[in-house]
């Protein structure tokens, strides 16, 4: 069939379709739903966008992050220390001397036998430069001289920093130096609500079925007649078949870009009520995927099954 | 009698099937506008806030130039509150990732375990001056499918070294705590990076102490202050004043600039643009009966009557159907931040609207479909 004669024949099913009000209507409510999961999802993925561009302005830092080993460059083991009657859990850092900890957190490696404390532990067991201390790490017991006092502002406050001489061995965790975002704590948790959407998408998606299962029922039936007379005017049935399906993929595409464009709207209004810019999400083949390939590929394959389905079980 | 006769014959010709279909469609497209409502109007509701204890009335202070009240820090002297019988507690939260998943780790004192009597499901009981070794909410613990003895690895987000923790025990708590990591203050400070406080809370009975003379005490005007935008609270500074531990959330969103009253709008306007889709279940019933339904028109029966008649039949099970798709929506997995699940929940008002909404969209399309006219 020649290519003109098949669109001008793709057009007049169309117009036959479109022209009910209640297909134009049916057509309207997918767009509705697929206008509202696009909403919901984007709106979910603008948490991480917006932590992204923080990331991108904040350098991560030099920090201390675990791993698991028993040769890490630092040993990280539990210790208790106790001094003047008193016992305080610690940490029990072990760093070996080649280890650029000592550089970064800038602090001397004490000598044999000798320990740094952290201020929280030197606050706690009242304990200060010079004090002999027992440090007992795995049941075994052992004399250590604090040579200094050092307030780092994180954990290591409350830990005793061993030099590599005292021979502390044993430990399964290590510490690592390296690049430190904290921002990962805000990245996870981002995408911990874009995760935990996807039973609600799923739901969504089956109701997108169901809803675009109803309309092709209900146009088809409508226009039982119609298409029949237009496929005795010569259109062949395939084409009949195919008008339904072009017209709820639109309107699932025109729904999910009205989502898209929704979601730019309320989110540059925002931006701008407080001063912060946040451009939309990336348009990630995941996303796509999501809001529109998936979508579209229901609204198409749902309304040829009924088709066929009525063909087959109406005697068209 | 006849409308009676009329609605028999309707509810024969109508057929278990169809409505069937309608209750199933329906409770679909309201379980998914269900879900988009409640997950809006969760924001509001207390996700961070603790009840107070038994027979006592909560005031819990946060500060006003966070952006989250998980993430400020407050300076307050409590230290004339000692003349009043009340209990004063502070406790510092930091964000933090443990063994890589988002969660707050919140540092309390003894206090607190005093006020709010942790139950311990296994493990040691909650030591308020550990300093290595944390306890963890029993919801966390199952999330996290940690137990006693687990070692956490904790990424906290406001200083640069990871925290290897022990978990001592699980405790059996109330909400939120039952969905964080509990340690001592001083290890949370240490965390947190500071020594003040996220939040100051005060616990009173109500029938000895009124929340003025609480708030004269600590020199807090007004009861509580008004929410001021995010940019307003940065130039005065000051604290978000609570005596309704409800609107905690409520408080913090408008600071972005989000009245509450939008929010509750967008939820009603999005279960109307998902109602739409009632329409179809409500004209499908034409074009699959329409042949047995012209012939009531042929016989002379009125249009309206036989649209009331219907209306009569389906409308209970348009009216189940919202009901159902609401539960639904609770069976459903929650957003989920920072540990801490959203409350899907549509009561009271929201839920008579969400019910009307269906209803009524649902009416439109049984009026408005063509009967024996297309």
């Amino acid at each position: 069939m020649p290519l003109k004669a098949l669109a001008s024949g793709l057009w007049l099913s169309l117009k036959v379709v479109l022209r009910r009000t209640s297909v134009f209507l049916a057509i309207s409510s997918i767009v509705a739903l697929s206008t509202v999961v696009t909403l919901a999802l984007i709106a979910s993925e603008y948490p991480v966008v917006s932590t992204q561009l923080l990331l991108e302005r904040l350098r991560p830092g030099v920090g201390l992050t675990v791993v698991e080993s028993p040769r890490a460059e630092i040993g990280v083991c539990w210790g208790l220390l106790e001094y003047g009657g008193r016992g305080l859990e610690v940490l029990v850092v072990a760093p070996s001397s080649n280890t650029s900890f000592w550089e970064h957190f800038k602090v001397e490696e004490p000598g044999s036998g000798s320990v740094l404390i952290g201020y929280r532990v030197s606050e706690a067991l009242e304990l200060s430069r010079g004090g002999l201390a027992r440090l007992t790490i795995d049941s075994e017991a052992r004399n250590v001289m604090v040579g200094g006092v050092v307030r780092f502002n994180s954990i290591l406050d409350a830990a005793v920093i061993a030099s590599s001489k005292s021979n502390i061995t044993g430990c399964t965790l290590g510490y690592r130096v390296s690049d430190y975002s904290p921002l990962d704590v805000i990245v996870a948790s981002s995408s911990q609500v874009a995760q935990s959407l996807t039973q609600w998408y799923f739901v969504s998606i089956i109701a997108l079925t169901v809803a675009v299962t109803l309309a092709s029922l209900k146009a088809l039936l409508d226009l039982e007649g119609e298409l029949l007379d237009l496929e005795a005017q010569g259109a062949p049935r395939g084409l009949v078949l195919l008008a339904l399906p072009i017209a709820f993929t639109l309107s699932t595409l025109t729904g999910a870009s009205y989502g898209f464009i929704l979601s730019s709207i309320a989110a540059s209004t925002l931006s701008s009520y407080m001063g912060l810019y946040i451009p939309p999400p990336p348009i990630t083949p995941w996303l796509l995927a999501k809001i529109l390939a998936a979508p579209s590929l229901i609204s198409t394959i749902t309304p040829l099954a009924v088709g066929v389905t009525l063909w087959r079980f109406r005697g068209w | 009698m006849e409308v009676q006769r009329l609605v028999v014959y309707v509810y024969r010709v109508v057929g278990l099937r169809l409505a069937l279909l309608t209750l199933i469609s329906i409770a679909l497209y309201s379980a998914t506008s269900a879900y988009v409502e409640g997950a809006l109007l969760g924001m509001l509701n207390p996700l961070v806030e603790p009840p107070g204890p038994s027979g006592f009335n909560l005031i819990s202070m946060y500060s006003g130039l966070a952006v989250s009240p998980l993430t400020g820090l407050i300076s307050m002297d409590t230290s004339k509150l000692e003349k009043l019988p009340v209990i004063v507690w502070s406790e510092v939260t930091t964000p933090v990732l443990a063994n890589g998943t988002p969660v707050i780790l919140r540092g309390v004192d003894g206090v607190w375990s005093e006020v709010y009597k942790p139950r311990v499901v296994e493990g040691e009981q909650f030591n308020p001056n550990a300093m290595t070794r944390v306890w963890v909410g029993y919801r966390l613990a199952s999330t996290l499918g940690v137990k006693p003895g687990s070692i956490l690895v904790v990424k906290p987000l406001f200083t640069n070294v990871e925290a290897p923790l022990v978990v001592a025990g699980v405790l059996d708590v109330v909400e939120p705590y039952s969905y964080e990591i509990v340690a001592s203050r001083a290890l949370g400070s240490l965390l947190r990076g500071s020594t003040l406080p996220s939040t100051v809370r005060v616990a009173f009975d109500p029938s000895i102490v009124s929340y003025d003379d609480i708030a004269g005490a600590l020199g807090l005007e007004g009861v509580p202050a008004p929410a001021a935008r995010v940019a307003s609270a940065l130039v005065y500074g000051g604290y978000v004043k609570l005596d309704n531990p409800e609107r905690v959330q409520e408080y913090y969103i408008q600071r972005l600039g989000v009245p509450s009253e939008v929010i509750v709008v967008l939820a009603v306007l999005s279960n109307v643009v998902v109602s739409m889709l009632n329409l179809t279940p409500a004209w499908l019933i034409y074009s699959m009966r329409g042949r047995s339904l012209s012939t009531l028109v042929e016989l002379g029966v009125s249009r309206s009557s036989i649209k009331l008649s219907l209306a009569i039949l389906t409308i209970p099970v348009v009216v189940i159907a919202s009901i159902l798709g609401v539960l639904v929506a609770k069976l459903i997995n929650p957003p989920i931040i920072l540990g801490y699940p959203l409350r899907v929940e549509l009561e009271g008002y929201m839920l008579l609207a969400h019910v009307v909404v269906q209803v009524t969209l649902y009416a439109i399309g049984l009026l408005s479909g063509g009967l024996g006219e297309d």
